[in-house]
């Protein structure tokens, strides 16, 4: 693929920007290393970007780091590519030569001028359509006609950008899923304009790159901040509902523990607030306010909670920070019970003895069926399963059965949604969307309650 | 075959615990016992067991304490753990994975040169200061390194027992191979968790015969070999004492507490040379042969048998190799439980290379403890009938392999009388 021979990656020292950076450098890598044998034969180049040198630093052990490992693994391949170089005979020696060239390939610059060589432009820089529409202007000017643009941008509609920054058709929304390392789902959205090739080129890519590639349409959101955000504004008006009879630690943990267990999810909702970050969900709420028009796109209670400092997202490290739920080793161990408290008492931990007991009672138990999605997820039978699970769930009695069946007919409404504003292709497009880029185990479509 | 003329005795062995992944106390992230510690561990073992520990010479047996450790100049380690060696001869032998058998050779020989009546006989390996990928490396040195490290596999040894087991599965049935491969393995998890200082003591597996069948992925790995066919990378010692009669005598031991050699023999094949027939191992034959007849004794008085089964294909073609079974018919042998604790003919109790582990350099003198443990009713994993017991079979033997069939000792004993 000649376009990855010249790459450039904006905001590159951000969580998601450092992560596209190894994606594209591993691909270039393995591409340079089929061809001679060992990454390094000055053919590719990847100019990594961002306004923050500081952050070049942790950049650069990060990359590293990941390419020994992937090296280390991909031994057997490794070896086969070098074949031919008879000074490179040991494990160690292809390994070195291998990360040595592959670093070889990267340039830290600090202006977005440093991209004008290359053909494809990532931009992960943030989201906010004024410092994009500055930025991608400024590149139009100095890269060549044929460079592509690809936007991580979660929400901003692609054709917006290319219209305000004159790029005629030559960006494609491009959004990985965090972290883009390890998240195989890429949702590929394109503008209006985007033209035909730019588009072929995007499928192409995510073959190199080994992700999923799901198309979306442009419309802001697209389909998984289309749903997620949708599905989190509901989740705070059922908080609002628990909190008439329920005091704040159990409102969010009933919340957190129905969307968790009896959904089979990987994470309640609470928690999945906190992973992407209050201020994040704020962002994108607004940006999806603003190009909807729709003024549903917003909560009084998420206002709150940032004004009251309840922020949650991670530190560069990938460690948890504090939100609704307070973490201890990236686990849940304490729950809000009054941000206006003292810092020391605003949670209440969840391994208090019966602190939640009336919750729980209050909540039932999942019907027969039922495994959590630690169990589920890794069962060969999980089709079948999940199949009989949701059909009891239909049927159950009790508060969480209930509660459950909100969230599933919401999300499938949602789901049913997205089709018809032709935001997704497909119902399945939807479904996997959400299978590979939030790990739910069914689509809103398998939901016949 | 010349006899031995002098009587050679063997005792006082002590292992240390066979260190790496599967093992509770293993944390790739955390520190780890250092060399000079398993070292004395072992020597401090040996020496409690010997009322006055005075030897004439000292031979320390590891592979390749160069690069795992970056260090050289051995035998200078032995006066560390056992003071009496200050001053006396001390020498180290490499000879890849069968350094081990070497160490007991060469300790032979002192004493039947009249040399020394006491020898101090230690080996030891410690291979987790590197991840597996470069550990490899580092083993590789045990074959060809310019003739056949490039073309070779990057994890070299596995590759080279797996064209073996793939030619051996082509003669003789790849199904009837691959299930006598799995009933290796499930043998070396039972009888290493019935020995406490074994790698594999903690080895939990529902089904370790399931475990043993799954398919070889040539993509992952190697086409003939899954990763339960392969012992680990391990770190231990071991150590043990032998001595003329006289030699008995000045360290204060009887012979009631020893295991006597009867026979011992080497065989060593040209490294730069291809195996002429991937399904036998002719120096193993030939080493097993040769210490037979030293011994005066044949296949039938073998009562407990230790094998250098770094692969259990290895372990296969061992039993062929040495005559106890027909060119093929090693499975049969091993599918119908004889190598088992109960069988005619019990293997590898300590939990062989696979299950007890292989700490490189210390697995010939580790083999030679288990049988004297063996003998002397002092093994946590006896055989039942005891080998010396209704069986009649007094003889124990075991087989110290060094790269691909390549430098091989075997050595047979006895219970001393």
């Amino acid at each position: 693929m000649e376009q990855l021979k010249s790459v450039a990656v904006l905001g590159a020292g951000g969580k998601m920007g450092s992560g596209i950076a190894w994606v594209a450098l591993r691909a270039m890598a393995e591409a340079d290393a089929r061809a001679h044998g060992i990454p390094g034969s000055g053919e590719y180049a990847l100019t990594l970007i961002d306004a923050d040198s500081a952050a070049f630093r942790r950049l650069r052990e990060y990359l590293r780091g990941q390419l020994v490992k992937a090296a280390e693994k991909g031994i057997n391949d490794l070896r086969l590519w070098a074949k031919d170089r008879a000074d490179l005979i040991e494990n160690r020696e292809i390994i070195d030569a291998y990360v040595e060239g592959a670093m070889g390939m990267i340039r830290f610059a600090s202006g977005a001028s440093e991209a004008k060589g290359a053909r494809l432009v990532f931009e992960a820089i943030f989201e906010d359509l004024g410092i994009k529409r500055a930025v991608y202007s400024h590149l139009k000017s100095v890269c060549g006609p044929d460079t592509v643009f690809l936007t991580n941008t979660s929400s901003i509609p692609i054709g917006l950008l290319d219209e305000s920054a004159g790029l005629d058709g030559r960006i494609l929304g491009f959004h990985f899923y965090n972290p883009p390392a390890v998240q195989k789902l890429v949702e590929m959205i394109s503008g209006k304009r985007t033209r035909p090739e730019v588009v072929a080129l995007g499928r192409e890519l995510g073959k190199a790159f080994g992700k999923t590639v799901v198309p979306s349409n442009d419309v802001a959101g697209f389909i998984g901040n289309g749903h997620f955000i949708r599905e989190l504004l509901f989740a705070m008006s059922k908080y609002r509902e628990l909190r008439r009879e329920w005091s704040e630690p159990e409102a969010w943990y009933l919340l957190d523990k129905v969307t968790r267990e009896f959904l089979v999810r990987p994470m309640g909702l609470a928690q999945l607030m906190d992973y992407v970050g209050l201020d994040v969900f704020k962002m994108i709420t607004r940006v999806m306010r603003e190009y909807l028009a729709d003024p549903a796109f917003a909560d009084e209670t998420l206002d709150r909670l940032l004004a009251e400092g309840i922020r949650g997202g991670q530190l560069g490290s990938g460690e948890q920070k504090d939100g609704v739920l307070r973490y201890q080793k990236n686990k849940p161990a304490a729950v809000l019970a009054n941000a206006a408290l003292p810092e020391g008492n605003r949670y209440v931990s969840l391994a208090e003895p019966g602190r939640f007991a009336k919750a729980d009672t209050w909540l039932g138990a999942p019907p027969e069926g039922h495994a959590l999605w630690s169990a589920m997820s890794k069962d060969p039978a999980r089709a079948t399963k999940l199949e009989t699970y949701l059909a009891a769930l239909a049927q159950a009695e009790g508060n969480g059965a209930r509660l459950a069946r909100e969230f599933l007919t919401h999300s499938r409404a949602v789901g049913q949604g997205l089709v018809r504003d032709g935001v997704a292709a497909t119902p399945e497009d939807v479904g996997s969307v959400l299978k590979h880029g939030f790990f739910h185990l069914y689509a809103p479509s398998d939901w016949n309650g | 075959m010349r006899k031995l003329r002098r009587r050679i005795f063997i005792g006082a062995g002590f292992n240390t615990m066979c260190f790496g992944s599967g093992r509770k106390e293993f944390h790739p992230k955390l520190p780890m016992p250092t060399f000079e510690s398993y070292l004395r561990e072992a020597a401090a073992g040996s020496l409690a067991q010997v009322p006055h520990p005075d030897f004439d010479e000292g031979v320390i047996a590891n592979f390749m304490a160069g690069r795992f450790l970056k260090q050289g100049n051995l035998p200078g380690f032995l006066p560390m753990a056992v003071p009496g060696l200050k001053g006396k001869p001390c020498s180290r032998v490499e000879g890849a994975c069968g350094s081990g058998g070497l160490a007991l050779a060469a300790a032979a020989r002192s004493i039947l040169a009249e040399m020394a009546d006491t020898v101090f006989v230690a080996g030891f390996e410690v291979q987790n200061t590197l991840k597996a990928v470069y550990v490899a490396d580092v083993l590789a040195g045990a074959g060809y390194f310019n003739g056949e490290r490039k073309q070779g596999h990057a994890f070299f040894f596995p590759g080279a027992f797996s064209d073996r087991a793939g030619a051996y599965g082509e003669r003789y049935g790849k199904d009837l191979a691959r299930q006598a491969m799995a009933k290796w393995f499930e043998l070396s998890i039972v009888n290493a968790r019935r020995n406490p200082k074994a790698q594999e003591f903690h080895n939990t597996a529902a089904d370790p015969l399931a475990l043993g069948m799954t398919t070889p992925d040539g993509r992952k790995f190697v086409h003939h070999l899954n990763l339960f066919d392969c012992s680990k990378v391990s770190d231990g010692a071991s150590a043990l004492v032998m001595a003329s009669e006289e030699g008995l005598r000045r360290l204060g031991l009887k012979r009631e507490a020893m295991i006597e050699l009867t026979g011992f023999h080497g065989s060593e094949g040209d490294i730069t040379a291809r195996p002429a027939d991937p399904t036998v191992l002719e120096n193993t034959g030939k080493a097993a042969q040769g210490a037979w007849e030293m011994a005066g004794v044949g296949k039938g008085d073998i009562g407990v048998l230790e094998l250098h089964d770094c692969f259990s294909i290895t372990g296969l073609l061992a039993l062929e190799s040495l005559g106890f079974a027909a060119p093929g018919a090693a499975t049969r042998l091993v599918l119908d439980g004889h190598t088992a604790r109960d069988g005619s003919l019990p293997t590898n109790l300590s939990g062989g290379l696979g299950g007890f582990g292989h700490p490189v350099g210390a697995t010939g003198v580790r083999q030679m403890v288990d049988l004297f443990e063996q003998l002397r009713g002092l093994a946590p994993n006896p055989a039942t009938p005891s080998g010396t017991g209704p069986s009649g079979k007094e003889h124990g033997m075991m087989v110290s392999m060094g790269g691909n069939d390549m430098t091989v000792t075997a050595l047979v004993v006895r219970r001393a009388a």
